[in-house]
């Protein structure tokens, strides 16, 4: 793509976001990166689910995750991939004590998450975005008050003294809503009188309240249509910028996650598939199931677009 | 559009909800609106029917609306009918708003809207006396069972596990009890000497604890759908404490089911409050309650000859809960949504 006064413009990672990164801005980012601390690591994590039979005894598990190690720097975006089933969603309601651990150690800033862990103050810099925008917003809450919710629950915490206050929490909730997007006046409103990519854009505001360290995106996106898709990405990839937030960011579908990820992970079956920059996975993937996972990426037939490299054409079984 | 403006649209509804008001309004100015006490008799004004009303006293001049004294001669033998006697040498004219009551005679003639009972009490003063005991215990009921049932059926629906199995075990134990029987039998035990007041509470107490065990078993069914939902989990999430999410998130859930139950379920102990009445366990005479002035049609005599004691009780309980089932049946499709697309 020459533009007018003759310069090579780079290629976008991938049209269909609209945006514009170069190679370098990312390996940049990347080196940048790796200077960071730590804020997540996560060892040997497996998690069952038991199986009981009809009488309630424990018959047999069912393994959800096995074996997962990682960790997450500050900062970063960590892309999660995988097909439905593959135990992405349950890695990260894990992560946020949601199901216990059966084995395995994670740290979260320094801070073992365990039974005995602080939950009450940790849960406040873990914020968990839903894949459905339709059922996880109480339909008798208005917008306002779910929003407002975690600043009330953890008023009572130092850091958050000043939200014991009604109208801090009202100016909180307008400045959140005005950021993501929304009208002020949303907030008077039930969630039913948006559509899908607003109450996506209400649920961000909501989990970005209290301005958390980690936010679990569990397929924040899968349940929007391309174009809405598309915004509220790059609303997630402003919010990052601007609050220095680190993302664990699940989705089924590997070109967000590419779009998304400064890393991808790759998941199949309760284990790790492969772990590398967005680039490199998607080039040379290592793995048969990652190579499949690309195959499968329905793509237009242009010639910028990566995913119509010769190699990924020849693993295309159309 | 809204349940409300969808309620207006249900022409029942609205009349329901209009002599419901006026009924629960003329209980509460009961004072106001009659002249008579409660129990004050009559002389000679025992078993008297409705007053008639006359405009044209007995010289055919227009003087207004009055009635004249009344009083019963003596008893037919053949038909065992008595001659209603009226004194029309002294009109006495009817005043609105008059002595700080609703009307009033002037004069020596009493205006008895529904007649007199046996005793020569106004019919009326004690109908509206009596939807003090019988309408409120309806709502004051519902309030309690409800309380209960939905405090049970949240905390084992959301507790789950051994505490559920305890608290469903307790409530089909209730369930299982014959309902009437267990009242008449609770009913009896209470001492004679008790004033009707303590009477009322314990009456409504009875009927309350014994009544909330259905209602616990559905909303322990909803808690159980609810709490595997997204929101709850998103609360969690979030960090929100138990109670919070049971209170804030689960059980706003079921209030449409609660409000449309409730008020089908006042009747229910309307009629509960009556039929123990009836039988003489409930609130005792000299207090009329709705079920004890119908009781009086256990007696054949009156049945026959004095109609009006009857019918007056009856009417009223069987228009209230008439207008509390209408209500509950418009209050069900105005918040169900499918019934309008």
């Amino acid at each position: 793509m020459v533009e007018d006064n003759g310069t090579l413009r780079p290629k976008p990672l991938d049209p269909k976001f609209g945006v514009w990164v170069t190679e370098a801005d990312r390996a940049a980012r990347l080196d940048q990166l790796a200077t960071e601390p730590e804020l997540l690591r996560v060892e040997h994590l497996r998690v069952d689910f038991p199986i009981r039979n009809p009488l309630g005894a424990k018959r047999s598990y069912f393994v959800a995750v096995q074996d997962v190690s990682f960790s997450i720097r500050r900062g970063e975006t960590l892309g999660l991939v995988g097909e439905s089933g593959c135990g992405k969603t349950t890695l990260g309601r894990t992560l946020l004590g949601l199901i216990p651990p059966t084995a395995g150690t994670i740290t979260f800033d320094g801070q073992t998450l365990s039974r005995q862990a602080p939950w009450h103050r940790l849960r406040a810099d873990l914020q968990l975005i839903f894949q459905d925008p339709y059922s996880s917003l109480n339909p008798r809450m208005t917008v306002g008050d779910a929003i407002a919710e975690p600043l009330r629950v953890h008023c009572g915490q130092e850091r958050f003294h000043r939200y014991r206050r009604l109208d801090a929490r009202r100016d909180r909730v307008a400045y959140l809503l005005e950021r993501v997007g929304l009208p002020v006046a949303a907030m008077h409103r039930f969630p039913h009188e948006f559509s899908g990519g607003q109450r996506q854009r209400i649920c961000i505001a909501r989990a970005l309240a209290l301005n958390p360290q980690l936010v679990v995106a569990d397929e924040p996106v899968s349940a929007l249509d391309v174009s809405v898709q598309a915004q509220v990405l790059n609303l997630l990839k402003e919010l990052q910028a601007e609050f220095g937030l680190t993302y664990l960011f699940i989705s089924h579908d590997l070109s967000v996650v590419k779009f998304m990820g400064d890393r991808i992970m790759v998941m199949n079956q309760g284990r790790i598939e492969e772990l590398d920059t967005g680039d490199r996975i998607y080039h040379h993937p290592q793995s048969a199931y990652t190579r499949t996972l690309i195959a499968a990426i329905p793509h237009l037939a242009t010639s910028w677009n990566p995913s119509t490299t010769q190699e990924s054409r020849e693993a295309d079984p159309s | 559009m809204g349940w409300w403006s969808r309620l207006r649209r249900n022409a029942l509804a609205v009349v329901s909800i209009g002599v419901l008001t006026m009924f629960y309004l003329m209980a509460v100015f009961a004072p106001w609106i009659s002249p008579y006490g409660v129990n004050q008799s009559f002389e000679n004004g025992a078993l008297l029917p409705p007053s008639a009303i006359y405009w044209h006293n007995s010289q055919g001049e227009f003087i207004g609306a009055h009635v004249y004294p009344a009083t019963l001669g003596s008893i037919d033998l053949e038909s065992g009918e008595r001659l209603l006697r009226l004194d029309r040498s002294r009109p006495s004219p009817i005043r609105l708003f008059h002595s700080g009551h609703l009307f009033d005679t002037v004069g020596g003639g009493h205006l008895h809207l529904l007649g007199t009972d046996e005793q020569g009490r106004d019919e009326f003063t004690r109908l509206l006396y009596g939807a003090r005991f019988s309408l409120f215990i309806g709502i004051v009921a519902t309030a309690i069972s409800f309380s209960i049932g939905t405090t049970v059926g949240a905390i084992a629906g959301y507790v789950g596990g051994l505490l559920d199995n305890i608290l469903m075990r307790l409530s089909e134990v209730l369930m299982s009890v014959p309902y009437i029987y267990l009242l008449v039998a609770l009913a009896a035990v209470l001492p004679a000497q008790l004033s009707n007041t303590d009477r009322f509470i314990l009456i409504t107490v009875i009927i309350s604890t014994v009544s909330w065990a259905g209602l616990a078993r559905v909303i322990r069914g909803q808690v159980l759908a609810i709490k595997e939902s997204n929101f709850v989990l998103a609360a969690k999430a979030i960090g929100t404490p138990t109670g919070s999410i049971v209170w804030r998130h689960i059980l706003p859930q079921t209030t449409t089911y609660l409000i449309i139950t409730a008020t089908l379920a006042v009747p229910g102990f309307i009629v509960a409050e009556a039929v123990l009445s009836l039988v003489g366990l409930g609130i005792q005479q000299p207090d009329p309650s709705w079920g004890n002035m119908l009781s009086l049609a256990t007696n054949a005599a009156i049945l026959l000859l004095h109609p009006w004691l009857v019918w007056s009780p009856a009417i009223a309980i069987i228009a209230t809960v008439l207008c509390f089932n209408l209500l509950g049946d418009g209050l069900r499709d105005a918040f169900d949504p499918k019934r309008y697309p």
